[in-house]
């Protein structure tokens, strides 16, 4: 399985990759939605980690491209904006998890097993 | 009151971020927040800085000594302490508390990614608001300020 890291922070693609290390086949990782788009486009991934508040483009845009390109991968908001209409508005445009940040290595592995589960049993 | 709202919101947004890094009892100690001082100058190793549009506007400046993120990124489990990785977190550990604060500040409070700095807090910034608070964050034997200056109905 592959995963795509989408974070504008170093030290945050770095923390989820650590955490997720020992699920996946591949990780690879992009600073913002116009990288994300891209690795989509060429690498197919099987599920995205997704943060909101980027520069150049930001995760709720992203998400929104990425369904256009491949509607059936899975997707898990990792995001510091901890407001329901927030985690709503993610979910509604195709998100199959949210991850409010700050966020421990137990929480992460919680959400992405979760997120995992659908994908198996869809 | 309001104002005291708005106080108690960004207090509960530290006390979450440094609870997550301890693990729960934070080490961490919050001061008693103050209005920013006339000729008041603010500022250490790395600043980051949020603006802030919508329901409110203005900034949240998170500014911390090298010695305090440099224990926040062993926390996060970095071996390797570089310029370019302290100045990262200190943008994360801003973009968290603000982002965090959309809970109770609601959805129209809309954050910019961080920007990091390592001047001075500009004085127009500062003063933004007649009601920007400073609040000092011990943690670690090093002192960091977590800095808000809001012009919002909420903060009135």
């Amino acid at each position: 399985m592959k995963l795509l890291i989408v974070d504008d922070s170093l030290v945050i693609r770095n923390k989820i990759n650590r955490g997720l290390i020992a699920y996946f086949d591949s990780i690879n990782r992009a600073q913002n939605g116009r990288q994300a788009l891209e690795y989509v486009e060429k690498q197919k991934p099987d599920l995205i980690t997704m943060d909101l508040t980027m520069p150049k483009m930001g995760g709720v845009d992203c998400i929104r491209e990425i369904k256009k390109l491949d509607a059936h991968v899975h997707i898990l908001v990792i995001s510091a904006l901890a407001d329901k209409a927030t985690a709503i508005a993610a979910l509604a445009l195709g998100a199959n998890g949210f991850l409010c940040k700050p966020f421990s290595d137990k929480d992460l592995s919680a959400a992405i097993i979760k997120v995992l589960q659908v994908r198996f049993v869809l | 009151v309001k104002h005291k709202k708005v106080i108690d919101v960004f207090i509960n947004g530290v006390n979450n971020y440094f609870e997550q890094v301890d693990h729960k009892p934070s080490e961490l100690r919050v001061g008693a927040p103050y209005l920013v001082k006339a000729n008041e100058t603010l500022g250490s190793d790395f600043t980051a800085m949020i603006s802030v549009n919508g329901t409110s506007e203005g900034f949240v400046f998170f500014s911390a000594p090298r010695v305090m993120l440099k224990y926040l990124l062993l926390s996060y489990g970095e071996a390797e302490l570089t310029e370019a990785l302290l100045s990262d977190l200190a943008g994360e550990v801003a973009n968290t508390i603000a982002g965090n604060a959309r809970r109770d500040m609601g959805d129209g409070f809309l954050i910019s990614p961080p920007r990091v700095t390592r001047e001075k807090i500009r004085r127009e910034f500062l003063c933004f608001s007649s009601r920007s608070f400073v609040m000092p964050l011990r943690w670690k034997n090093a002192t960091a300020h977590l800095i808000v200056c809001l012009n919002s109905e909420a903060a009135q």
